[in-house]
Order: C-alpha cells, then sequence, then structure tokens
C-alpha cells in the first residue's frame, strides 16, 4: 500500500480515548446475553395493550448471543444483520447459519475470552 | 484539512449507469483510497474500540490498514452505540443526515486521491433496475460487469473493484480483522428483485420526515426510506439484494454501499424540495442522539449536526431529482 502523508491530522480520534458520543447512549444495550425481551405497545379504541416476546436461540447448544428484537409489524430482527427482517426466527436463524466463515485466530491481545459465547474461530455469531 | 462546510468546491452528483467519468473516477478513487496505508494498524483499532466503543469488540490478525478501512470502521462503530431509539446511524430519524455527513466525508477523500476537487459521487438508481422484468435479469445488467461494479455473485474479481480487499469483517457483534480477501457478493438471492419505482413515489408521499414513535415502526419518509416498514424495502432491500459483504455493519466494505446511499440521499433531496428542509425531533423533542442540533458520530474528520447538512448546496447537488 502507499502511505497517505497525514495519517495523524485525518485519523486522530482513533488515538484518543475521548470519541464524542451523543447524548442518550444506553451502555450495556449490546452485552452478550443469550435470552432478548421486545416490548411492543400500543392503543387501539381507548384500550391500551402490551405484548411482551422473549427470544432463547440456541445453535447446536450454544446460546445465540447477538441481540435479537421483535419490530411493531411482528417480523425479526437482530443486529448482525442490521438491514434485514424476517417473517420468522427460524429464517433467521438459517441465514445466520449460512453466513459462516472460517474466522482467524486472534493475535489482538483480546482478553474477553469468548465474545459471543461460541467456540474459537465458529461463525455462529455472526453473517457475511 | 478543510474538511468542514465551506471548503468551496461542489460538485454535481450523476447516474453512474449514464456519466462515464464519473464512474470510472469512482471506481478507480475507491481503489486508490483502498490501496493508500492509513497509518493505523488493526492493533490501533482494537485500543480505540476498547476505550471509546467496549460494545464492539475486536479480534483478528494484527495488519496494517487504508484509508477505505477506516470508513468500514467508522459505519460499523457507529452502528454499535445503541440509544433509546435504534443506534447511532440507523433505525431512527437520524439515518439520513448521518449518512449525508458520511458520504461527504468519502467524496473529499475522492477528491483529495483523484486530484480533482470538483469529483461527485454517483448514484445508482435501483427503482429504475427494480422495474427490470423478469427479477432474474436484474442482476445480469450492464452494471455487474467487468467495465462498471464487476461480478454480482460471489468473489468480485472482474473490473477495477476486482483489486479491492477486504480486511475488517463483522460478525454478529465482534469486529474481526481477517486476511485480505476479494469483495464478495450473493446478488438476488435473499430477495428476488431491487425496490421499484412505486416504492420510490410511496416514500415520497410521506408527509412527515419523522414521527414518533421514531424508532423502526414509524410511520414516515424517513422510516420508509430506511426500509423497515414492511420491510426489508427500499434502502435496506438494496442492502439485502447484494448480499454477501452488503450485509454486516461492515457494508461499506462494497463500494455499492455508497451508490445505494448516494440513492438514498437523493431521494431524501428530493422529498425536501416539495415539502421544505424540515426536520423532526427538533431540539426539544424526541430521542437523545436523532435531535436537530444533536452530534453526529465522527471518527474521522470534524462532527456535524443534522442541521448543519439539510441544505447540502455548498458541497454538491444533483444533476436529477426525477
Amino acid at each position: 500500500m502507499t502511505k497517505r502523508n497525514d495519517p495523524s491530522g485525518f485519523a486522530a480520534a482513533i488515538y484518543r480515548d475521548d470519541l464524542a458520543v451523543p447524548e442518550g447512549v444506553v451502555q450495556g444495550e449490546h452485552e452478550h446475553h443469550d435470552t432478548f425481551h421486545s416490548t411492543r405497545a400500543s392503543i387501539y379504541r381507548d384500550r391500551k395493550f402490551v405484548i411482551h416476546t422473549t427470544y432463547k436461540i440456541e445453535i447446536d447448544g450454544k446460546p445465540l448471543t447477538m441481540h435479537t428484537k421483535v419490530l411493531d409489524d411482528g417480523s425479526v430482527h437482530c443486529h448482525g444483520l442490521p438491514n434485514y427482517s424476517f417473517s420468522s426466527a427460524l429464517d433467521m436463524v438459517k441465514k445466520i447459519i449460512d453466513s459462516e466463515r472460517p474466522l482467524p485466530n486472534d493475535e489482538l491481545g483480546s482478553d474477553c475470552g469468548d465474545p459471543d459465547g461460541h467456540g474459537e474461530g465458529s461463525g455462529h455469531d455472526g453473517q457475511a | 484539512m478543510g474538511m468542514g462546510k465551506g471548503a468551496g468546491m461542489t460538485g454535481r452528483r450523476s447516474n453512474i449507469l449514464t456519466s462515464s467519468s464519473a464512474r470510472n473516477d469512482y471506481l478507480r478513487g475507491c481503489v486508490l483510497l483502498d490501496q493508500e496505508d492509513s497509518g493505523v494498524t488493526a492493533q490501533d483499532v482494537f485500543n480505540f474500540l476498547r476505550s471509546n466503543i467496549p460494545s464492539l469488540p475486536m479480534r483478528g490478525i494484527q495488519q496494517d490498514l487504508s484509508t477505505y478501512d477506516l470508513f468500514v470502521l467508522w459505519h460499523v462503530a457507529t452502528m454499535s452505540i445503541q440509544l433509546s431509539v435504534g443506534n447511532a446511524a440507523h433505525g431512527g430519524p437520524i439515518f439520513l443526515p448521518w449518512h449525508r455527513m458520511y458520504l461527504i466525508r468519502l467524496e473529499q477523500q475522492l477528491q483529495r486521491v483523484l486530484a480533482d476537487p470538483n469529483f461527485a459521487l454517483p448514484y445508482w438508481d435501483w427503482a429504475a433496475d427494480g422495474e427490470i422484468q423478469p427479477p432474474n435479469q436484474q442482476w445480469q445488467t450492464i452494471l455487474w460487469s467487468s467495465t462498471h461494479l464487476g461480478d454480482a455473485r460471489n468473489e468480485v474479481n472482474s473490473g477495477q473493484l476486482g483489486a479491492m480487499r477486504v480486511r475488517l469483517w463483522q460478525s454478529g457483534g465482534v469486529l474481526w480483522s481477517i486476511d485480505p480477501r476479494p469483495i464478495e457478493r450473493d446478488a438476488g438471492r435473499d430477495v428476488p428483485d431491487l425496490p421499484n419505482e412505486d416504492d420510490v413515489i410511496q416514500a415520497h408521499q410521506e408527509s412527515q420526515y419523522d414521527q414518533p414513535s421514531w424508532g423502526m415502526g414509524s410511520v414516515s419518509h424517513r422510516n420508509r426510506l430506511e426500509g423497515w416498514l414492511n420491510g426489508p424495502q427500499l434502502h435496506n432491500r438494496v442492502h439485502v439484494w447484494v448480499g454477501g459483504d452488503m450485509s454486516p455493519g461492515t457494508s461499506p466494505n462494497d463500494p455499492v454501499f455508497f451508490l445505494n446511499h448516494c440513492n438514498v440521499d437523493r431521494i431524501w433531496e428530493a422529498w425536501m424540495a416539495n415539502h421544505g428542509r424540515v426536520y423532526r425531533p427538533s431540539p426539544t423533542e424526541g430521542p437523545a442522539g436523532h435531535r436537530l442540533n444533536d452530534q453526529m458520530v465522527a471518527i474521522l474528520g470534524e462532527s456535524m449536526r443534522p442541521e448543519d447538512v439539510l441544505d447540502p448546496t455548498e458541497w454538491y447537488d444533483y444533476d436529477s431529482l426525477k
């Protein structure tokens, strides 16, 4: 690769630990859980109703830890497939499995163990 | 670097299928940015994420990253910042202004490597291709040939983009630094067809930019254009239709990403031409992180607010809003 002549200026934020993030960040939203709760609420003919949905998904006995939720229209969405919405959680899991790829060993010093609750190099948490 | 508003030069964004100069410059510029060592390594990114965005863990190999890779990082990192509604770039009102800022920054980098201060991004009018019947012809047009964007399915080895390499790839909640490989696509498999002209008309007919509940259920121009209503539609559907590297949060790995978003931006601009340069939520309503005067997440260059980008004419305009 050719070398750009202003790396420190262009990418300065990467060398700081004070990235400006918006007010209202939800801390811990994407921590690795194995169950996910969705709440949908609405009012119809002056009656207020709430629908609670909980997903607990396992692949080969291991929990899927990607954040998963139900949208207002009843479709299912997961964080790792950010543009997809599925009419069935079964279809979502099939897509996740289809998208698995071999992953390299870690050389970057991660000390968080297996961040998604799956074996080293498995792609169960991911997609292409 | 003169990256803020008022940098002085403007360009006219044009259709990638009809402007051969914009097309060739764009493809050449993306390759140049992908072959330019940014001076940032995977280890630097690992340290940055651990300090700033711990919700996005990183693993994989140590390697040098290109300037283009840093745009991939910016996107996946921002969407890992969760707000009470959506994230810092998607699933809420901030979707359109954040991507407008993001495209402006890429356009400025392309102007630099191309040594052309008037260069402007091309757009892909995917709704026109969505009219092609039968649908399996939509991924067999000249756009997906070696003279244009290269292969529609499997590895992209043909054309100028065959020289690009993917180094950062999101797998679920983890950002992986991987052995460099070609871009991958899987066009027309997960959904059979692209959005069409009727879909765009529906987005134009929404009278509100956004409104409560603000998120993925909001009946509004933003949400219809982002594609969550009866989704995936419009913007989302283009990601899903192309597939492969357009699927995860590292989707800017495929330069088709910017062609899609340039067209999304053009549709928003056409909506504002009819409805006024209006935006909601105002500074006193709605979810934090999406309001008119909230700072948007910027990893490269200076941050901007939605109100800074509502009128883009200091940077660019479009050859057509039709």
